[in-house]
This record gives structure tokens, C-alpha cells and sequence, in this order.
């Protein structure tokens, strides 16, 4: 019989994937926590109804990135804007290294939010949520060599991004 | 074969390559300059994107536990009766009358609709489950119940605005107002004249109101949920 427990044990190991995806499907960090919320919640809903994927982690990375697409639509509906979400607020007292490593985090995840969202999507899928090119290719919807094209064209101009603003901030 | 830095190298990164093609295209980048930057920036950016990988937080996992253990009970797939010829009607009348007892055990499990199960698991995670808001409480005081906070989300799909009572006691109570109506809750029972409706969901009391607004009050307390339906003018 299903159980949510037997659903807990194989999904929840990947809470960290969908996390990092939902990261880069939604810009602010809690509507981030809810698009895994989000997700869970359709995996469950499957799950319930009998569907039994063969790898967790493409299945989890489709539905989350069809809810990311779903709430992008939704967006204008939203109430209004969390103006003290923009900024990711430390949890803890920063020391200088956990600061430094938080403004790389933030550079980084600015030029990737600067590609093309193909790019930002194909990247988040092979380089963060660790998925084949086959894999990206079946969740997409698009052929592997677009896939590895996105993916070599996205990180080729993820590194130029950083490297250029890196300059600009030199002393 | 015509010579395509970028295509070869993603290839490559890609561990697409043959161990035979790997080893020429490996031994080839040491003389090629294009395919080498090719590699190399690729392989930074990688590096870079990597760097972002982060560990989900607690209070997420702890999030997703409840909103599973608070989401519509798994559905038991169909039985499939086999019927042996020998058997004939028999058989089949036994087929119908087993399964039409299983499809009434299924009919009387509670399947709540996901965003009535978002929000019983948002109400038991507390404050984490929300992001910041400025809209304001309707009440700063509901009788006992005193505003603790607000804040915003979204509940599989519906914008809410969540604000938090808690009274003397410690006991909460939440509202969350929507911009579209709730869905109503498995097992609710109506209240008159027929426009709202309470439910008991996994030990939490819940009442739904669509007007003046769409309105949802969770707590643990039925009583204290009532009485500040009626405070808000939700009967």
C-alpha cells in the first residue's frame, strides 16, 4: 500500500535538488520555499494516484520546473511585492569568510539570472540538480545537442558575466 | 569531419564522447587553441554555477514532512479481479460485492483538496511557512486573541496574506485571506445561511468565509477560531 512515509523516504534525499532548482525558477527565496512546497505537493498528488516514476530526481526536477512555469504566469496576480524579501538577510552572525562567500553566491546568481532563461534553465537542471543531458533533454522537452548547446553557450557567458563584473569591482 | 570547437567541447563535458573519441579530442585540445578556451570557459562557468548548490534548510524539510502528512490520503489502485471461467456469475457477484466495499472504504478516506492541506501544514510549521507583508491586520485585537504578525505566500497555487492571534494563553489562531475563494475542505458542514463552512482537519478547526472576503481561520481551539470569526464579522 502507498504510505507517505514509503513517499517521505524516496523523495525527501532530493529535497536539496529541488531546492536548488527552485532557487533559480524563482528569484526570491520564499517564493522559492514555495515552489518546493509547490512541488511536493503535485509529486504527492501522483504518487496517490499510483505513479511510480523510475528516477525520482527527473520526476521531481519536471514537476518543479512546470510549477515554476505556472506560478511565472501567476505572477501578476501576486498581492504585492515583498519589498524586505529582495535582500537575502543572514540567519546568523556573518563571519568575514561566510561574508565573502555570500557576495560570490550573490554575483553569481545575479549573472545567472542574467542569461537567456533557456540557459538559466538548462544550467540549474545539469549543473545544479546533477541530471544527464538526456535526462534535460526528456524534462525540457527539447533535443540533447540544444541542450548541450544551451548549457556550453550559458556557462561560457556565466564566466565572462562574473569575470567582467569582478573587473568593474576592482580595486 | 568539419572542426567545431564549441559542439566538440560540450560533447566532451558532457561525457558524451566514446572512450576512443574522448582520448583523441583530449589529445587534440593540447594543440588547439580554440577547442582549449572552449573547454576552459566552459568549465569555469560550471564551477561558478556549482558554487550555488546549497543545502535546503530546515525548516523547509520540516515544512514538506507536514504538508504531506496534512495532503489528500494516497488513493489504492484498482483491483483487478480476475475471473475464472469455471466460476461464472458466482465469482462475479463476489468481484462486484468486495469491490464495491473497497471503492466505500475509498469514498470515506479524507482527500482534502491541496491548498486546504497547504494551509493546515503552514499552520503547524508557524512563521516560517510566510514572507514579509506590509498589508495590515483587519483587527489588532480579536476579544482575547492579539495580533502577532503577518505575512504572505502562496498555498498550492492561491495567494494568501497570513495574519497570526495568539491570546493570554498561548492559544493561536490564523486568518488567511485570499484573493479567490478557498476550496472547501473534505467533511466541512455548512453553516447558515449557507455561505461559510467549518471542517475539522488533522485536529485543527477550521472556518471559511467569502465574505466580505475570502477568509480561511485555522487553530487548535474551536471556540477561539468562532469567536474570532464573529469578532471579524465572518457569520
Amino acid at each position: 500500500m502507498a504510505s507517505d512515509e514509503e513517499f517521505q523516504r524516496l523523495t525527501l534525499p532530493a529535497l536539496d535538488l529541488v531546492h536548488n532548482l527552485a532557487r533559480r525558477f524563482a528569484r526570491e527565496r520564499a517564493d522559492a520555499e514555495d515552489l518546493v512546497q509547490e512541488t511536493y505537493l503535485r509529486a504527492w498528488a501522483a504518487w496517490s494516484s499510483g505513479r511510480r516514476p523510475r528516477r525520482v530526481e527527473p520526476w521531481l526536477a519536471t514537476i518543479c520546473l512546470n510549477a515554476g512555469r505556472d506560478r511565472a504566469r501567476r505572477a501578476t496576480t501576486r498581492l504585492e511585492t515583498p519589498a524586505a524579501a529582495i535582500a537575502d538577510l543572514p540567519d546568523e552572525v556573518d563571519v568575514a569568510e561566510e561574508a565573502i562567500a555570500r557576495v560570490h553566491r550573490a554575483l553569481v546568481d545575479r549573472a545567472l539570472w542574467a542569461l537567456p532563461t533557456e540557459q538559466r534553465v538548462a544550467i540549474a537542471l545539469m549543473d545544479l540538480a546533477g541530471l544527464t543531458a538526456a535526462e534535460v533533454a526528456k524534462v525540457t522537452g527539447s533535443p540533447r545537442g540544444t541542450v548541450l548547446a544551451r548549457v556550453h553557450r550559458g556557462r561560457k557567458a556565466l564566466a565572462r558575466l562574473v569575470a567582467e563584473e569582478v573587473r568593474r569591482h576592482a580595486p | 569531419m568539419r572542426h567545431d570547437p564549441e559542439r566538440a567541447a560540450a560533447a566532451y563535458l558532457a561525457g558524451e564522447l566514446g572512450p576512443r573519441q574522448r582520448e583523441r579530442f583530449e589529445a587534440h585540445v593540447l594543440a588547439c587553441d580554440d577547442c582549449w578556451r572552449e573547454v576552459k570557459a566552459s568549465r569555469d562557468g560550471r564551477a561558478l554555477a556549482e558554487s550555488l548548490r546549497e543545502v535546503a534548510p530546515q525548516h523547509l524539510r520540516e515544512r514538506i514532512r507536514a504538508t504531506i502528512a496534512a495532503a489528500p490520503a494516497p488513493r489504492r489502485r484498482r483491483l483487478r479481479v480476475r475471473m475464472p471461467a469455471l466460476l461464472g456469475m458466482t465469482a462475479a457477484l463476489v468481484a462486484l460485492v468486495v469491490a464495491g466495499g473497497l471503492l466505500a472504504v475509498r469514498a470515506r478516506a479524507p482527500v482534502q483538496p491541496a491548498a486546504i492541506a497547504a494551509a493546515v501544514a503552514n499552520y503547524r510549521t508557524g512563521a516560517t511557512a510566510w514572507h514579509p507583508t506590509t498589508q495590515p491586520p483587519p483587527a489588532r485585537q480579536l476579544g482575547d486573541l492579539a495580533w502577532r504578525g503577518s505575512g504572505q505566500g502562496e498555498l498550492a497555487g492561491l495567494p494568501v496574506v497570513a495574519h497570526t492571534y495568539q491570546d493570554p494563553a498561548g492559544r493561536s489562531v490564523v486568518l488567511l485571506q485570499a484573493v479567490r475563494s478557498f476550496p472547501q475542505a473534505h467533511g466541512a458542514s455548512h453553516q447558515p445561511p449557507g455561505t461559510t463552512w467549518t471542517a475539522e482537519v488533522q485536529g485543527l478547526a477550521l472556518f471559511c468565509a467569502d465574505r466580505p472576503a475570502p477568509s480561511l481561520l485555522l487553530g487548535d481551539d474551536q471556540s477561539l477560531v468562532l469567536a474570532a470569526a464573529q469578532r471579524l464579522g465572518l457569520h
